[in-house]
């Protein structure tokens, strides 16, 4: 029998998932902040969006992806609630993509993620073309400006820009995670209700006696 | 005059949508009239020096977003009159008008939310969703978030000391950094994981669970109710909607 | 009602087909007496007090287990399989989250387990105002949990605990990390909530256990390897000293007379 997205939701998140899910929204404010400590060139701010897809479901990933846009908007800039439907895409798209295995396998996970930057793109262009017209004061306004000037829309110019960065940004990303999934004990990914959408790592539980 | 978590929000909503409908100098002309509306209405001042700091940065911020994109677009759109600028540029009337239509509509946007943020706190949002009939489960994941949200940098600075001391290579090449990047997420990540197990035991233990209602100050949050107020800002909005649709049909 | 625990033939798995982490479990502890689960990290003092708060029932839905528990007049075949609040009062080995982490203040903290039971109004007010003044914290009630010390923070802890009042405590290591004037509270604390519960604590060392506890039970690998009043585990030290640190092991075998060593550790607690 079909569950409600109402049932389907109580279930990710219950146990460990709700406090988890919490952390999870903190890591999508903060690991950006940590990428650029270490002077690293990469976005990261939908990593904990990311976790929660693989490791509860797509509907709390979902939540947290909004919720990390809501207190961004609250802490930092505030139309971040505007890209609030580009971190909806990439919930909703992990979620289906873990269900179906695509975390299990090492050579699906970077395709994932390739597929995930071009709808982020594709998900993003409209809102930052419309809000912003491509001018949000960071060092990409001039790819979007160089693409304007060869004659290209406002939309097809932010979109283009977009397809330079999300899908590195988003691959790196699935990447991370696939390491850190695999990186946890049997115990600790059975608390979890997606724990089997990542691999068994062997070693690691005859380590913890499992 | 009192505003509630409701009606702010409401009147947010109504703001937003009325920056997409009113031309770029009308616009000009709310921004005014919320500057002026920060200082001598208390519900919507924000509630802290360091919020009217940050208020005060991200009103530049965006002012000087406003006016780049002003002359971007200028710059780069053609149509009516060109202005001859000195360095071979020419900027032309279209470009600058649909540069100000768009800044002024998201300096009215961010103007809004600025002050919606800045004048009440996420508890008193989750108190205002708990009482508007979102699972309790929600709210507490949003409260939850602001205490790791706390926690964490003082987290990853201890870790990143610990794996500095440790040799990680946080300092080097890119390569070297990026690797140095996983060797902090990931006792991070699990550590979180440990903890968020611990912590639905101990919540669980202490009675919560998906039928219990968050409590703030001491009152169980009021059931929702619609005020006159939040009532007029939402028909208004609907009004604006159903003209941003008609406007859309009409090209 | 101060109930007693009865534990017969309790087996327990995480995962069918995993060893277990409870084997044969039986154990009897009298209403308004207090039993130290002694043992090294590890022997299964943690997954016990868990399995009797109900927390693993409710929460490890893959989980086996054989046996059956009886808390009070309350039979569960074979553990129960959901949490027991409020007649069961937990206290994490992690006091740090024990506490809810959305609270702004200390008073709000310790009403935060009222509230989910649904008490309101004045009874809400007077039992959080009987827990702060209890556990010396009046100061601190508008405080927030985030500003609190590690002492500070375990006596809220234990505050949040009893505001309440269970009538079966389970205490997870509850002086681990505890300097020893508040090890000597946490004693005077235990032996008051006797008189009103029965306590089941667990611990890695015997001293604490030796001042507060009337039943004493050595646990190892999922196994209990004895159960015994006072006498009876002083008498069986030497064959558990591979698993029990003790600081004044020394002390113990050079003294002819137990019971003077016995009195020793006892009068350093009072």
């Amino acid at each position: 029998m079909t569950k409600t997205i109402r049932e389907q939701f109580q279930l990710e998140i219950a146990g460990a998932g709700l406090p988890f899910v919490a952390f999870c929204i903190a890591l999508n404010l903060t690991a950006g902040q940590l990428a650029s400590a270490l002077k690293l060139p990469i976005y990261l701010d939908s990593l904990g969006t990311v976790l929660v897809a693989v490791l509860c479901g797509p509907w709390s990933a979902i939540m947290a992806g909004v919720f990390s846009n809501i207190l961004g908007s609250a802490f930092g800039n505030p139309v971040m609630l505007f890209f609030s439907p580009v971190m909806i895409v990439i919930g909703a798209f992990t979620g289906f993509l873990a269900k179906r295995g695509w975390f299990r396998k090492w050579y699906l996970v970077p395709i994932g993620g390739v597929l995930q930057g071009v709808l982020a793109a594709i998900a993003s262009a409209p809102i930052a073309a419309y809000l912003f017209s491509g001018v949000m004061l960071a060092g990409t306004d001039v790819l979007v400006i160089y693409f304007r000037s060869v004659g290209n829309t406002l939309l097809q110019s932010v979109f283009f820009q977009g397809l330079s960065s999300d899908p590195v940004d988003k691959t790196i990303t699935y990447i991370l995670v696939y390491l850190l999934c695999r990186s946890l004990p049997l115990r600790l990914l059975q608390r979890f209700r997606g724990g089997n959408n990542v691999p068994r790592n062997e070693a690691l539980n005859r380590t913890y006696a499992l | 005059m009192r505003f509630d978590v409701g009606e702010k929000l409401s009147a947010t909503l109504f703001l937003i949508l009325l920056a997409i409908i009113l031309p770029w100098y009308l616009n000009a002309a709310l921004v005014l009239c919320l500057l002026i509306a920060r200082s001598t209405v208390p519900s919507i001042r924000p509630a802290s020096q360091v919020l009217r700091r940050r208020f005060r940065q991200l009103s530049g911020y965006f002012t000087i977003v406003v006016v780049l994109m002003t002359l971007v677009n200028g710059l780069l759109m053609e149509g009516g009159t060109q202005w001859e600028v000195p360095g071979g540029f020419s900027i032309s009337r279209v470009g600058l008008e649909f540069g100000l239509r768009t800044g002024m509509r998201l300096l009215v946007i961010a103007t809004s939310l600025l002050l919606f943020f800045g004048s009440t706190t996420i508890p008193r949002i989750a108190q205002f969703l708990q009482s508007a009939g979102w699972p309790v489960q929600l709210v507490m994941t949003l409260l939850l978030t602001l205490h790791f949200v706390e926690t964490l940098p003082d987290r990853v600075s201890m870790i990143f000391t610990a794996q500095e001391a440790r040799g990680a290579p946080v300092r080097a090449n890119m390569f070297a950094r990026t690797k140095g990047f996983f060797l902090i997420l990931s006792p991070l990540v699990l550590s979180a994981i440990v903890e968020s197990i611990d912590r639905s035991m101990a919540l669980e233990l202490r009675g919560f669970h998906r039928g219990t209602k968050l409590t703030f100050d001491g009152e169980t949050a009021a059931p929702g109710r619609m005020t006159i107020v939040s009532l007029a800002f939402l028909v208004l909005s609907f009004f604006c909607i159903l003209w941003i649709i008609l406007q859309w049909f009409q090209q | 009602m101060v109930p007693t625990i009865d534990i017969r033939s309790l087996h327990y798995q995480y995962f069918e087909g995993t060893p277990s982490v409870l084997t044969d479990i039986n154990l009897h502890v009298p209403s308004g007496s207090c039993a130290a689960l002694l043992g090294p990290a590890g022997a299964g003092k943690t997954t016990l007090l868990q399995v009797l708060s109900g927390v693993v029932g409710s929460q490890f839905t893959t989980g086996k287990a054989d046996g059956r528990i009886l808390i009070g007049d309350q039979e569960f075949l074979p553990i129960p399989s959901r949490v027991l609040f409020p007649e069961v009062g937990y206290l994490m080995q992690d006091v740090s989250v024990q506490l809810s982490g959305i609270k702004e203040t200390v008073a709000e903290e310790l009403a935060f387990s009222l509230d989910n039971l649904g008490i309101t109004g004045d009874e809400r007010s007077r039992r959080v105002s009987a827990a702060l003044s209890e556990f010396d914290l009046a100061h601190l009630a508008h405080r927030a949990p985030s500003r609190l010390s590690g002492g500070e923070l375990q006596r809220v802890a234990l505050a949040s605990l009893l505001v309440s009042n269970p009538s079966l405590l389970l205490l997870d290591e509850p002086i681990s990390a505890l300097d020893s004037m508040a090890q000597q509270r946490m004693v005077s604390f235990i032996r008051s909530a006797k008189r009103t519960a029965t306590v089941l604590l667990s611990d890695s060392g015997i001293d604490f256990a030796l001042a507060v506890a009337d039943l004493f039970v050595v646990m190892d690998g999922g196994r209990i390897l004895f159960t015994g009043n006072r006498n009876q585990f002083l008498n069986s030290l030497q064959s558990f000293s591979h698993l029990l640190p003790i600081s004044l092991w020394d002390e113990v075998l050079s003294q002819s007379r137990r019971m003077t060593v016995d009195s020793r550790i006892t009068r350093v607690f009072t």
